[in-house]
């Protein structure tokens, strides 16, 4: 199917935003005008007292908090045979399959349609939680490598993928799925979704194939990345039968490359401009009126533009906090890119924290889709779950009570995010310039840059936001 | 205010020579004729599924898949079952052309129909005059009647914004005062309410003493509030948005317990709980709304039938969840079109997309439509040169935290002058 381009004239459709507009709405509405009600400017001064609290406890028992952060315990473990993961991965890939199937042939309405719905609410928004909670369930689900094991048997693959691409691979992909994230006019399409997917996915089978899992999806697949990042924030690490303090596992990273540390910036930038790019503030800036948007087609360049200036700045901040850092501790063991990367890491708690602050009213309500569509996959009208007349409802946005219950589940996942995020900063600055004084002193403008994200995640959730 | 709604003319004899030809050849081809007759007549539901219109386009779903349901149940349409094809239009109008493209083209859709926002109708609309694709939308807005859009777009299912704005000028002048100060948020929408408002309270003999513009951005209101002139009778506003509440709180606290009378469009807190802490200052305040949210003590069966079938309480609210408020007094546009589409088709023999431009005819037709199951928002007149309906408005005072009315408009209210013809453009 072609789009003409007669029939499409943005500019004549933008003129007849601002010309005819007679139904302005918001989705959620009212969870927002609650929110506005909230007494938010206590709340964040709440959260950015924690924040400072924790900033002094870390001074005080600063000789303590290594040991506090790595803290562990051995887990017992189970013996897997080896062809479960094969199995359970294969049973993956037979799922994806099917949803991409569903997505080019099932019902059209994305809320329907049990592949964004999966995509997007269970995998996108659920998943990484899950991971960050449990820990890594991603390296037994994942789609490749099952069938990757029954195709090549384990043998070498024919081609090495060279060391100096470094993650970098994984950033370009992970910018690109950010790009249609945030900025395609419809990614929730089901059709348009299955070919995204299922390009996807070949492009990395092939990727598997030609240069081996193991090497492919730790530095090119950028979700295995993601989930695996994710995962080592989890107090529990299989891997290394584990049980511990969330983050212990992430401590265990040695000497990541830049490219691992800028992905993990690119994460927590990215999370947070998806909430930036809705607030009043930023439509201001881009010249829309917060209560006509005029859809996502009409804004498509400068939230990219928004999107890669976001994380050019953050970097270039980041960086600065981290050079001025180290300046003050006087510390020249260490080459600046290296320091770089490993404080980069620190900061995966609050991009985790975002996340799940940012989707929990979506999880809420596509949740809910979910159901209904895994009760009635092709929408012929099953009940395979037995729900009866299931309707979906937001009920939830439209009290005070449960707003403010939503919003400081909201924030108390930004500020415990930062809390983590601190004490890792904080150890990492004791691993690299040594206890007492230095790395106290290195710890200020990071402290500084942490207590200014916080407020802005604060403040990201308490904005007005109209798009 | 005159307003002549003529008869439409009926089908052309050519056009029905052509059906009754069609007929002869149905009948000559009988095995491909009962074929075609039990296919699903295809409905493709340009949707808010996603984007700012959301929190409407779930309601739109629900009420849609109620009226498809109940069609259905009584036999569809000339005997044919009614298949919805809903896509997201993202509320996005470059997009709703996309939607509007692919029910023509991809989905084999019969008609496109149930678009709200008016920006999306706007973008999605000449794009089905192309495709020459019968669009039934459910905007309220007066896009269709003032001529902008073409002879596939229609809207037979709800009145549009003019209309409304307009009819509730006797009822203000008469009954709350003639002194009103218009408090609105600064663009074309709150544009609209003002310059329909103003000529409108004009024509009854009242004046809008003060223009009170809102930027958009606002979260905050009480700089405003000063410049209400003190002998400000009744306060029209009609903001929109998240601040809305604060709005309402903090003319609250501005006015105290000694307020004009005070009215207001339901758009404003269209599927927000009335009985929300902060809105006790809506007390005693008065409402357009295009259908009662509450039902009355004066509840027809058939608004009984429609609450029911859609899944809504007394309270306008979801059975399952009483918090979870519907968007009442837009939705019923839905069940509506569709069962005026039925009746269209069923007048024009539908058979298939060869009878678009007869189904269109027959709407156009159409003229009187009584208060029914099918119409459970009440009567109404359709103008087939404008495509334009027009019907009741119902004004609603806030008594204990629930909206209990206080007036129904006549239709004759609601009439304005033509402002197109779009019986003349062919097809």
């Amino acid at each position: 199917m072609t789009i003409t381009k007669r029939s499409v004239n943005l500019p004549l459709l933008l003129a007849a935003v601002v010309v005819v507009s007679t139904n302005p709405a918001n989705a959620h509405v009212s969870e927002q005008g609650f929110v506005l009600l909230l007494p938010t400017d206590a709340y964040i001064a709440a959260g950015i007292g924690i924040i400072l609290a924790t900033l002094i406890f870390l001074a005080i028992f600063h000789n303590r908090s290594a040991a506090f952060a790595t803290a562990s315990r051995h887990l017992f473990t189970v013996q897997n045979p080896g062809w479960l993961p094969t199995l359970t991965s294969l049973i993956s890939t037979a799922i994806l399959a099917t949803l991409l199937v569903i997505g080019l042939t099932g019902p059209r309405d994305p809320l329907t349609n049990l592949l964004p719905l999966t995509i997007w609410t269970i995998w996108w928004i659920l998943f990484p939680i899950a991971q960050g909670l449990l820990g890594d369930i991603w390296s037994w689900l994942n789609p490749w490598t099952g069938i990757n094991a029954l195709a090549t048997n384990n043998k070498m693959p024919p081609l090495t993928l060279p060391t100096k691409l470094g993650h970098w691979p994984a950033c370009l992909g992970f910018g690109a799925f950010s790009a249609f994230a945030l900025a395609d006019p419809a990614p929730d399409d089901p059709a348009r979704l299955a070919t995204f997917v299922g390009g996807y996915w070949l492009i990395t089978a092939l990727g598997i194939a030609l240069f081996g899992a193991r090497e492919w999806l730790a530095r090119c697949e950028c979700f295995t990345i993601l989930l695996s990042l994710f995962a080592a924030l989890s107090p529990f690490q299989y891997r290394k039968r584990s049980f511990g303090v969330p983050g212990h596992g992430l401590l265990a990273v040695q000497n990541p490359p830049i490219s691992l540390g800028i992905f993990a910036l690119l994460l927590l930038s990215v999370g947070s401009f998806d909430g930036l790019n809705e607030t009043f503030w930023w439509l201001a800036q881009i010249g829309v009126n917060p209560l006509a948007f005029p859809g996502r087609s009409a804004v498509i360049l400068p939230t990219l533009a928004g999107m890669a200036g976001f994380t050019v700045c953050l970097c270039i901040i980041f960086g600065f906090c981290v050079w001025l850092g180290k300046t003050l501790a006087n510390n020249r063991k260490s080459a600046f890119w290296q320091d770089f990367s490993t404080f980069a890491l620190t900061v995966l708690p609050i991009a985790f924290g975002y996340h799940v602050a940012h989707y929990l009213t979506a999880l809420m309500v596509n949740g809910q889709y979910a159901i209904a569509a895994l009760t009635d996959p092709l929408a012929t009208g099953a009940d395979h779950l037995n729900l009866g007349t299931f309707y979906v409802t937001t009920g939830f946005f439209n009290t005070q009570s449960t707003v403010r219950l939503i919003w400081l589940t909201q924030a108390s996942a930004v500020v415990a995010s930062h809390v983590l995020a601190l004490i890792l900063a904080h150890t990492t600055a004791q691993r690299l310039y040594g206890a007492g004084r230095p790395a106290l002193v290195s710890q200020i403008p990071m402290a500084l840059f942490m207590v200014a994200y916080t407020l802005l995640g604060l403040w990201l959730l308490a904005a007005p936001k109209g798009a | 205010m005159t307003k002549a709604i003529d008869q439409k003319p009926s089908l052309t004899r050519r056009k029905t020579l052509k059906t009754l030809g069609a007929g002869a050849l149905a009948a000559s081809v009988g095995c491909y004729v009962q074929a075609q007759s039990s296919a699903p007549i295809k409905v493709g539901f340009q949707v808010h599924r996603t984007g700012i219109g959301a929190a409407y386009g779930r309601w739109y779903d629900r009420t849609t898949q109620a009226a498809v349901a109940k069609i259905n149940a009584e036999g569809g349409i000339n005997g044919r079952p009614l298949e919805i094809v809903a896509e997201d239009d993202g509320t996005d109008p470059k997009r709703g052309a996309e939607v509007v493209e692919k029910f023509a083209t991809q989905h084999g859709c019969d008609i496109a129909f149930g678009t709200l926002f008016s920006h999306v109708v706007f973008g999605s609309s000449p794009r089905a005059g192309e495709l020459k694709l019968p669009y039934f939308v459910v905007s309220e807005g007066h896009h269709v009647a003032s001529g902008k859009l073409n002879r596939y777009t229609l809207q037979p299912g709800i009145t549009d914004v003019k209309s409304q704005v307009q009819a509730m000028a006797p009822y203000v002048a008469e009954t709350l005062g003639k002194k009103v100060t218009m408090i609105y948020p600064d663009f074309a929408f709150g544009h609209d309410h003002r310059d329909y408002f103003s000529a409108a309270l004009e024509a009854q003999g009242g004046e809008v003493i003060a223009k009170i513009a809102i930027p958009p951005t606002e979260t905050s209101f009480t700089k405003y509030f000063p410049k209400i002139p003190r002998d400000t009778e009744v306060i029209y506003h009609v903001m929109v948005g998240p601040a809305v509440l604060t709005f309402v709180k903090e003319m609250g606290e501005f006015f105290g317990p000694s307020k004009p009378q005070i009215f207001g469009f339901i758009d404003s807190l269209e599927a927000v709980d009335l009985s929300s802490p902060g809105l006790e200052f809506l007390e005693d305040t008065y409402f357009w709304e295009g259908h009662p949210r509450y039902a009355q003590a004066n509840q027809t069966e058939y608004d009984k039938t429609y609450r029911a079938a859609v899944g809504v309480d007394n309270n306008g609210a979801s059975i399952s969840d009483p918090k979870d408020v519907s968007t009442y007094a837009h939705m019923f546009g839905c069940w509506e079109t569709l069962h005026i589409v039925k009746a269209g088709m069923e007048a024009a023999d539908y058979q298939g997309p060869g009878d678009r431009s007869k189904l269109i005819e027959a709407v156009e037709a159409m003229t009187d439509m009584p208060a029914s199951d099918a119409h459970p928002q009440g009567a109404k007149v359709f103008n087939g040169r404008t495509h334009q309906v027009f019907g009741h408005q119902y004004i609603s005072r806030v008594e204990g935290g629930k909206l209990v009315l206080a007036h129904t408009t006549s239709i004759e209210d609601t009439l304005y002058e033509d402002e197109v013809d779009y019986t003349t453009q062919s097809f």
